[in-house]
């Protein structure tokens, strides 16, 4: 017989769901206790009947009793303590195994030291989820069980522990200690009471265990919104925010004081984190919680104040020596990253039906060995050699291979055709889009693309190296491609081998080698992510059944092909105009008005909201509609409208033209073949023509007054994945039927495409090994400015070189700002200025004898003709006068303009120029005479010239500049104000905030998860 | 109908295509100005005169070193020159220059448009030299120009000359290498417009030995063809010829000479596969037994040379001498000649040169002029322009001019090309490496 005396304490509120269960545990423990007593905190159910019923003595207190006092209560009805008795606190959803009290018991039997022990806690409804095995508590106040989630029980944790504490429900708690340490803190009426305990009992010198041969199941109903938290410090009832304040206030109040100022601060970032972490799950009542919790808190600091002063009179040692319950950082790092890697397994991991179906991938064990094994182990396992026996993988492997022959000029940075060289750092990136103004040519107040910060953000993968991401971008393209193209048509055929090949002509159709050789990752990235959007095109006429979400989460796709291609609207344009005509056809038909709209509406925000979620930049799209038609980064030409015909875009490092592609050919059999195909035919023929016809115009922009023909590439590469579709749609079980009917035209349709595809295969293939490696995207590109130019960062420099526009000479100029382009440049290049046009047309020509005038106007201090050049421009050049020879060098030759000129020039009265000398302060120039400050950028109503802390007045001279009549000597500050930018900014983040609130997965109250999945 | 659908792809097709097609888009990926760069004239050494036969009185001129860039018209067909290089506007005419030091010496260039590589192959720097380089920088920046300098001795380090804008400078030849008997120069400026001239008189103590002006050569090359060398006899004997050739690279030429004649081609004995020393300015006699006429030489070489030959020459009582030197291949375009009759000599496997001579009274005559190997014309007096409306393949010309004061010659090739500047247009890329 035990020495023990135990008083079971059960506490009771509304739990007359759990409670009969509870009883007839208590009823059934094979180490009865000696003295029970009920405390019914004003159930409103059958609770008090069903104790009765039970024979259980009840202390019944108000309704809004916390746990504490309720136990309290309880303490002072029971007998007077003796040495050994222990309270054995219960809660009325917790069913103790019939040798709980027994096992835990036996644990502090040879454990004086331990005045708290408590059971191993499982599920209610799933007995083998494991809740916990004693707590602890985060310094984010989280509450730290140590476990994964719903983790399986299975005896891997099973022992006797030393731990901070153990939940209040199965605890058993020496009286003596628990009446010293003045129980329950009853500041803390529901939740984190036992941690806070199980803390002062540490710091008193005690210890607390687990004991897993005791075993409870508890139901937490408090916790998971099962029943109402009525106690009187729960503000608003909410148990969340109960929880979170309990939280704090345990940490806050047993923590040691210096450790203090740093716990209120990750409590309060961790409070924020985890608020917007719910607002995305579109559960604002709960990130209130998380905010009025530590608010709530704060503002009475006087309770904070009294417990910490209550514990100091109870701690016999540093409050530190919790320390060791307490988890890492790292720990918790760990356990999430566990928790991701786990989730992520799951859903990449997860087998297909085929794969389960195909026993050659399986690998089953023999005869024999099903002998000596146990049958009844389920066979898991597969073979890692059967993965190379996978259509998908052999291609995937060849495409590696290809890929690095075709790569193999560009390791390292890459440039070249649209694409201008990368910056440094992902931050260049950041600071080219938040900032007001670009010093491109005479310098841009344009809105940088929204694709520089997703490029920016992607860069994160290559630890913010802008230019290494580009480059693998480049590279891992084609396998992108085809494995996004795969993505799409394994869902139209189970023929792996149709499947594999169609994705492989997708990853080297003529679009792709063409995006791939001029640099254009805007097209790029419309092929990776076009074949998302089919599955949804496919439901276009049952938009009306699409929920906000999935429309929010569209929106977001269909913006960030926006951001990437401009063109890409005016297909979605098209896309809508069809659909709503089709819309109105078929409401005529069969008239339905709410779905009417329904459709309308929806259809009018995915149009709208590419527009909508990048602005600013797209409003200067709309404002200049030509932009549409332009892909970003350089400008470069396509082929014209013969090639656009034959799916060939192209322009610099595109296919010639006689390596005809199968594109068209599908499109043409696709029309005529099975519906599936047929739909997705007549789109791809839709864009196919529409690519031929833009082909045939011309265009300008970006930095270049040369008329280029359009580059339809988003079209054609539209029609490309369309071609896709369909040729997996006709060829998919087409042998079939072909057998089963006579030779007739689907005979030799089929052969042809089969035929011309294994055709353009072969030769694209050839093609790419021996001609892909020198085409445009390049690396080691070289310089343009010369290193003495390049220093010069506050010059302005018009760069004069002559190109080959395919075998046609072309002089091309532009000013430089102390570098050569760079990644979004010309995505903000101003427009030309028509006197720099005129005076650089005057120079070449050898009449411009007030060209170099010009150019001083302009603050342009150079003049470097690019090698190779001609040799009668610069016996021209020489001959006009102005210009001064500066050096001539292999790189090329650089005069220098004749007249003072620079940043800001000052004209005095007397019409005498001179340049505004800077003082040591950033952007303050020295005036020494009054007269009229011009200021060489464009104009821009943000410049502003400060003196004496006034704006002075600013006009807009004759050559378009900002100037500034300066009556004063002394210092001026050039100020360019960007708060529209940020105003635009901040409008386009809440703009994106909000579609991406509605596009996150709902999160769901603890109340609406099943008991089930709750365990 | 049953072939409805494929008769809506088929147009569909078409009128794709068609409307792609037939659309007016066009594409110029660069604009050309195109014009003829003013030509200019060597300046007139003190003491001698200068004339300048231009097509027409309105033919714009204007003189170096004034402010004024302005073109003025000549209001005559034979322009006297000042000291001071005058800059014509010709356009498509190429007008020669006169220059004569009164009863002493005469000789003849071409007003040429700025180059960036002159040759000259003639003049000594010795004591009997008074030969004289005239560079002109008309561009309105300064020059800078790099002088190279081969004599017997082989080549002297390059001489940098530093030009201001709009000026020209006068340099004795016996300041670039003294004392040397055989020159050859290389005129190539860094920067700036500039034209050399080379002038080449020589006098032993107070007797003056003649002059001549010294035409600039094109580039080496491996087959050079000097068009027009006069031999001529005084008191029955042949007066003799010397061909300075240069092999201005590294590695020692072969060479191989050619005499053409009216009475045909041959190769002079000695004058077959010779080996000239690299880098060393080499003069070889020529005598060739013939009668008095005109000759051309044809000189192959297995590597690069520029040559010209000395000729001394007795015309209308006057001893002189020119310099004949090797020219580029004719090509149409038209010559001023107001004022000269000079003798137009032609050289080519197949000569056949259409030309028509426009005379002072505005009327016009087409000729004709055939030949195998070597043929000459004649210009009539009253003649004021020559155009070259035809000029077979491989044909050099050259041109001989005989007065009182001495003999001349100028090359047949036209003093400025239409010159296609690419006329320039924004464009962001030329930032793109």
């Amino acid at each position: 017989m035990s020495l023990h005396r135990v008083s079971a304490i059960l506490v009771v509120h509304d739990g007359a769901t759990w409670l009969p269960e509870v009883v007839a545990s208590l009823a059934s423990q094979t180490r009865a206790f000696d003295h029970i007593v009920a405390v019914d905190t004003g159930s409103v159910d059958s609770s008090a009947k069903l104790l009765k019923g039970a024979r259980i003595p009840i202390l019944t207190l108000p309704r809004d009793t916390g746990f504490g006092a309720a136990i309290a209560s309880a303490v002072e009805k029971l007998p007077p303590a003796i040495e050994n008795e222990w309270l054995w606190i219960l809660h009325d959803d917790c069913a103790p195994a019939p040798g709980a009290l027994e096992a835990l018991l036996a644990a502090v039997d040879d454990r004086p030291s331990v005045v708290m022990a408590g059971p191993k806690l499982l599920g209610w409804h799933d007995r083998t989820h494991l809740l916990e095995i004693g707590v602890s508590i985060a310094t984010n106040g989280a509450r730290w069980t140590g476990l994964e989630d719903s983790e399986y029980d299975q005896g891997q944790h099973d022992g006797i522990a030393e731990v901070l504490a153990v939940s209040t429900a199965g605890a058993l708690i020496r009286r003596t200690v628990f009446e010293e340490l003045g129980g329950f803190d009853q500041n803390l009426e529901l939740f984190r009471d036992d941690v806070d305990f199980g803390w002062r009992v540490h710091a008193a010198g005690h210890g607390a265990i687990v004991v897993t041969d005791a075993v409870a199941y508890h139901a937490q109903a408090s916790a998971t919104e099962r029943r109402d938290v009525d106690v009187k410090g729960a503000l608003l009832r909410r148990p969340l925010l109960l929880d979170r304040q309990n939280a704090a206030y345990v940490l806050l109040a047993n923590a040691t004081w210096w450790l203090l100022p740093l716990l209120a601060l990750q409590l309060l970032g961790s409070a924020l984190v985890r608020a917007i972490g719910y607002l995305f799950a579109k559960l604002p009542g709960y990130a209130a919680d998380e905010i009025l919790a530590i608010g709530n808190l704060l503002v009475k600091p006087g309770e904070l104040i009294k417990a910490r002063k209550v514990r100091k009179s109870t701690r016999l040692i540093s409050s530190r020596v919790v320390s060791r319950f307490i988890p890492s950082r790292a720990r918790q790092l760990r356990l999430a990253l566990e928790r991701g890697a786990s989730a992520l397994r799951d859903f990449i991991l997860k087998p297909s039906e085929e794969s389960l179906l195909d026993e050659t991938l399986l690998d089953l064990p023999t005869e024999k060995e099903l002998e000596e094994e146990d049958l009844l182990t389920p066979v898991q396992s597969r073979k890692w050699s059967s993965v190379f026996r996978k259509p998908f993988v052999i291609i995937f492997i060849f495409l590696i291979f290809l890929t690095l022959i075709w790569s193999r000029n560009r390791i390292g940075a890459v440039s070249g055709g649209t694409l201008a060289p990368s910056p440094a750092g992902a931050r260049d990136l950041w600071d080219f889009y938040f900032a007001p103004w670009h010093e491109v040519g005479l310098g841009s107040k344009s809105a940088a693309p929204l694709w520089m910060p997703i490029i920016a953000i992607a860069s994160v993968l290559t630890l913010g190296n802008v230019s290494l991401f580009i480059s693998l971008f480049f590279i891992a393209s084609p396998l992108l491609l085809f494995v996004s193209g795969h993505r799409l048509v394994k869902k139209v055929s189970e023929n792996r081998f149709i499947t594999t090949s169609a994705a492989l002509l997708y990853a080297i159709s003529p679009i792709s080698i063409s995006a791939i050789n001029s640099g254009r990752f805007g097209v790029l990235m419309i092929m990776i992510l076009a074949p998302f959007l089919v599955e949804v095109a496919m439901q276009w006429r049952k938009i009306d059944e699409f929920s906000i979400r999935k429309i929010s989460v569209l929106s977001l796709l269909l913006a960030l092909m926006f951001a990437f291609a401009p063109p890409f609207f005016i297909a979605l344009f098209i896309l809508t105009a069809m659909a709503v005509v089709f819309d109105v056809i078929e409401w005529r038909s069969t008239p339905n008005k709410p779905r009417l709209y329904a459709l309308l509406t929806r259809r009018t925000v995915l149009l709208i909201s590419p527009l909508a979620l990048t602005i600013p930049w797209s409003l200067e799209i709309i404002s200049s509609p030509k932009k549409f038609l332009i892909d970003i980064g350089l400008l470069s030409a396509g082929g014209g409208a013969n090639l656009a015909f034959i799916g060939n875009p192209g322009g610099a490092g595109s296919l010639p033209w006689w390596l005809i592609s199968p594109v068209v050919l599908i499109l043409a059999i696709g029309i005529f073949s099975i519906e599936r195909a047929r739909k997705v035919s007549l789109i791809g023929c839709l864009f196919v023509s529409v690519a031929t016809i833009a082909s045939t115009f011309t265009i300008t922009g970006k930095g270049t007054t040369t008329p280029n023909y359009i580059y339809t590439g988003v079209f054609i590469a539209l029609a490309t994945l369309a071609a896709l579709y369909s040729s997996v749609a006709i060829l998919d079980k087409v042998r079939e039927r072909l057998i089963a009917t006579h030779v007739n035209y689907r005979h030799f349709a089929v052969s042809a495409l089969v035929i011309v595809s294994a055709a353009y295969a072969v030769s694209a293939i050839s093609w790419i090994a021996t001609q892909g490696p020198k085409a445009p995207l390049q690396s080691a590109q070289g310089e343009v400015l010369p290193p003495y130019l390049a220093i010069e960062t506050q010059s302005k420099t018009l760069v004069l070189r002559e190109r080959l526009v395919g075998t046609t000479p072309s002089l091309n100029y532009y000013i430089a700002r102390g570098s050569d382009v760079r990644l979004g440049d010309a995505d903000v290049a101003p427009a030309e200025v028509s006197e720099i046009v005129l005076a650089v047309t005057a120079l070449a020509d050898g009449s411009g004898v007030t060209s170099s005038k010009t150019f001083a106007s302009y603050g342009i201090t150079y003049l470097f003709l690019k090698s190779p050049y001609q040799g009668p421009l610069v016996q021209t050049i020489d001959g006009v006068g102005g210009f001064t020879r500066a050096s001539s060098t292999s790189a090329g030759i650089v005069w220098k303009v004749s007249g003072a000129t620079g940043n800001l020039i000052l004209t005095e009265a007397s019409g005498k120029t001179s340049l505004l000398a800077p003082t040591s302060q950033t952007d303050e120039y020295m005036v020494t005479t009054p007269g009229v400050v011009t200021l060489t950028e464009s104009y821009s109503r943000s410049w502003h010239l400060v003196q004496n802390g006034e704006r002075l007045t600013r006009i807009k001279s004759e050559l378009s500049l900002p100037q500034f009549a300066v009556e004063n000597v002394g210092p001026v500050l050039l100020i360019h104000d960007g708060s529209v930018r940020r105003g635009w900014i901040s409008l386009h983040l809440i703009i994106l905030l909000t579609f991406a609130l509605f596009a996150s997965p709902s999160g769901r109250r603890k109340r609406e998860i099943s008991e089930r999945e709750l365990a | 109908m049953r072939f409805k659908r494929p008769l809506i792809f088929i147009a569909t097709i078409v009128a794709t295509l068609s409307l792609s097609n037939l659309m007016p888009v066009s594409v110029t990926q660069s604009d050309f100005s195109e014009n003829y760069p003013p030509v200019v004239c060597p300046a007139t050494p003190s003491g001698e005169s200068s004339a300048i036969s231009v097509p027409s009185t309105q033919t714009g001129s204007r003189v170096l070193g004034k402010k004024t860039t302005i073109f003025k018209p000549t209001r005559t067909l034979r322009l006297m020159q000042g000291s001071s290089p005058t800059i014509l506007d010709t356009k498509n005419l190429t007008s020669p220059v006169w220059q004569i030091k009164r009863g002493v010496w005469a000789g003849a260039t071409i007003c040429s448009a700025p180059s960036i590589s002159q040759w000259f192959v003639g003049g000594a720097a010795d004591v009997t030299s008074k030969g004289k380089l005239i560079l002109i920088n008309s561009g309105l920046s300064e020059a800078i120009i790099d002088v190279e300098v081969w004599s017997e001795s082989g080549i002297r380090p390059s001489k940098v000359l530093t030009l201001k804008a709009n000026s020209s400078l006068v340099q004795n030849l016996d300041s670039l290498d003294p004392g040397s008997k055989r020159i050859a120069l290389h005129i190539a400026p860094r920067s700036g417009r500039v034209n050399a001239f080379l002038v080449d008189e020589r006098g032993r103590g107070l007797r003056a030995l003649g002059g001549d002006m010294v035409n600039a050569a094109p580039d080496p090359s491996r087959v050079i063809v000097i068009p027009a060398i006069p031999h001529m006899k005084r008191l029955g004997k042949s007066l003799g010829h010397t061909l300075r050739i240069l092999a201005p690279g590294e590695v020692d030429a072969r060479i191989s000479v050619e005499l053409i004649s009216t009475k045909g081609s041959f190769i002079p004995v000695g004058f077959d596969d010779r080996v000239i020393k690299a880098g060393i300015v080499t003069e070889i006699a020529l005598n060739p037994q013939l009668v008095p006429t005109i000759f051309a030489l044809r000189i192959s070489s297995d590597r690069p040379v520029v040559g010209s030959v000395y000729s001394s020459t007795y015309a209308e009582a006057k001893s002189d001498f020119v310099w004949g030197t090797s020219t580029a291949e004719m090509k149409e375009y038209s010559l001023a000649v107001s004022g000269l009759a000079p003798t137009l000599v032609f050289t080519g496997n197949e000569v056949s040169i259409s030309m028509s001579v426009l005379y002072t009274n505005k009327k016009e005559k087409k000729f004709k002029v055939t030949g195998e190997g070597i043929a000459t014309f004649k210009v009539p007096e009253n003649a004021r322009t020559i155009n070259f409306t035809k000029v077979s393949e491989k044909t050099v010309g050259g041109a001989l001019i005989s007065t009182q004061s001495g003999y001349g010659y100028f090359p047949l090739v036209p003093g400025s090309e239409l010159t296609r500047v690419l006329l320039p247009s924004a464009n962001i890329r030329v930032l793109n490496p």
